[in-house]
């Protein structure tokens, strides 16, 4: 089932130290180096002096070929990241499973309360992974993080209440005059929002009448 | 609201929602500003209609320490002003001029005729003098009960910490629930209870796998 950029999978990489956890959507597995990829380019913080602040130093995978064995692998040999490969059959010890548990029930509980279709089961996560950087975790590592979100530990800044929104609920989309074909159109178009973006200042938000999201 | 003769017939009014600020001219010459917010306000209507204990009470209940006169048919302000209202003669019903302005008005302090007149020029784009009387851009305040709403009801603690510490911007006002009650729970929580996924403290390992000291690592 695709949602409406036609992805079928998606992958949450999520920080031990920080607990800031990424979604990034894929239209095929084989998609999954470029993911890597670009969660490593979004994810090497430097400070104004040009320091590194946050850098993947190990991947915890379980025993899985997609991630122990062919480009990701080469990637992270290139890249002088270890990887921490989770014994096999030994899921309590893997903080993936209970992670997935996690975020899936999350998206589950956005999804039944805004009463869209199934269809929005990809969309759900990237909702649910935004809200659970911006709650509460018993989890840190470092002095000073136990009063800090993980969103406020990744980004050194606390976020708006003004970027949230109920997942599903109703939104108007302010359209250009440029994208006016008819003089006297409206000005706006209605949608259903599925969630902010993660790397700019935007939401994701579905259009019926187009049956697409922008 | 007094004088809806045309409200028995089918017009469509549309009618300003929020905080009503208008001003009121005192016996002494000078005016006064009242803001009088969660009112319902009918351009189209010649006369508006006014609870007294708008006059006697802020919103939150505290006294004005003004004081209403019906028989001498004055409203006498706390800072020794007086106000005069006349009685409607065939309603007998108080009557008092009032002149719609805006809350920044009274906020700002705009009280000298170049800052009013700079003000109205981003306020008053509409021809119609009825533009600038209310915030159309009032939004009702956030309460505890939306924000769990926006985050996806996440559990109590977890919501009562993340507002405590101030995780979010914005929510400083919004007090944590003193109490959990798990019967007011929205559906939705528990539609994603019911999907966790059981993660085994067993090994499900096959018996046909013979796993050895270091065989599993590559």
């Amino acid at each position: 089932m695709q949602d409406g950029f036609c992805d079928k999978y998606f992958v949450i990489f999520k920080g031990i130290c920080s607990q800031y956890a990424a979604f990034y959507a894929m239209k095929h597995k084989s998609g999954l180096l470029d993911v890597r990829r670009m969660f490593l380019a979004d994810n090497q913080m430097k400070d104004l002096t040009g320091q590194m602040r946050m850098r993947t130093q190990f991947l915890v995978t379980d025993d899985d070929v997609m991630y122990v064995k062919g480009a990701v692998r080469d990637e992270n040999i290139s890249k002088l990241i270890s990887n921490w490969v989770i014994a096999p059959y030994t899921h309590n010890v893997n903080p993936a499973e209970s992670e997935m548990r996690i975020q899936l029930e999350r998206a589950v509980t956005l999804l039944h309360g805004s009463g869209l279709p199934p269809s929005f089961l990809i969309d759900a996560p990237r909702a649910a992974v935004f809200n659970s950087n911006c709650l509460f975790t018993t989890v840190h590592h470092t002095p000073g993080h136990d009063k800090m979100s993980p969103f406020e530990r990744f980004k050194l800044s606390k976020p708006d209440f003004n970027d949230f929104g109920r997942f599903g609920c109703k939104t108007f989309v302010f359209e250009k005059k440029s994208y006016r074909f008819k003089k006297g159109k409206s000005h706006s178009w209605v949608g259903f929002f599925l969630g902010p973006c993660a790397n700019m200042l935007g939401s994701f938000v579905y259009r019926p009448y187009r049956q697409k999201s922008v | 609201m007094l004088g809806s003769g045309e409200a028995a017939s089918t017009v469509v009014l549309f009618v300003g929602i929020g905080m009503a600020c208008f001003e009121t001219t005192c016996s002494d010459g000078t005016s006064f500003i009242w803001c009088v917010p969660r009112s319902v306000y009918n351009p189209a209507s010649p006369v508006q209609l006014l609870c007294m204990n708008r006059f006697h009470y802020h919103h939150d209940g505290s006294d004005t320490r003004h004081e209403w006169y019906p028989k001498r048919e004055q409203l006498a302000l706390k800072g020794g002003r007086v106000l005069i209202v006349q009685k409607e003669t065939r309603s007998q019903l108080p009557l008092l001029a009032v002149t719609p302005t805006h809350p920044l008005v009274k906020s700002l302090m705009l009280d000298s005729p170049v800052s009013q007149e700079t003000f109205s020029m981003h306020v008053n784009h509409d021809p119609s003098p009825t533009s600038a009387m209310f915030t159309h851009t009032h939004l009702p305040k956030l309460t505890a009960r939306q924000v769990p709403r926006a985050l996806g009801s996440p559990s109590g603690r977890v919501l009562n910490e993340t507002l405590r510490i101030g995780f979010i911007k914005g929510t400083e006002h919004v007090r944590p629930f003193t109490t959990q009650n798990k019967s007011a729970r929205p559906d939705e929580y528990y539609a994603g209870k019911m999907t966790s996924r059981h993660v085994p403290s067993k090994s499900r390992r096959p018996a046909r796998v013979k796993i050895t000291v270091g065989s599993h690592i590559f």
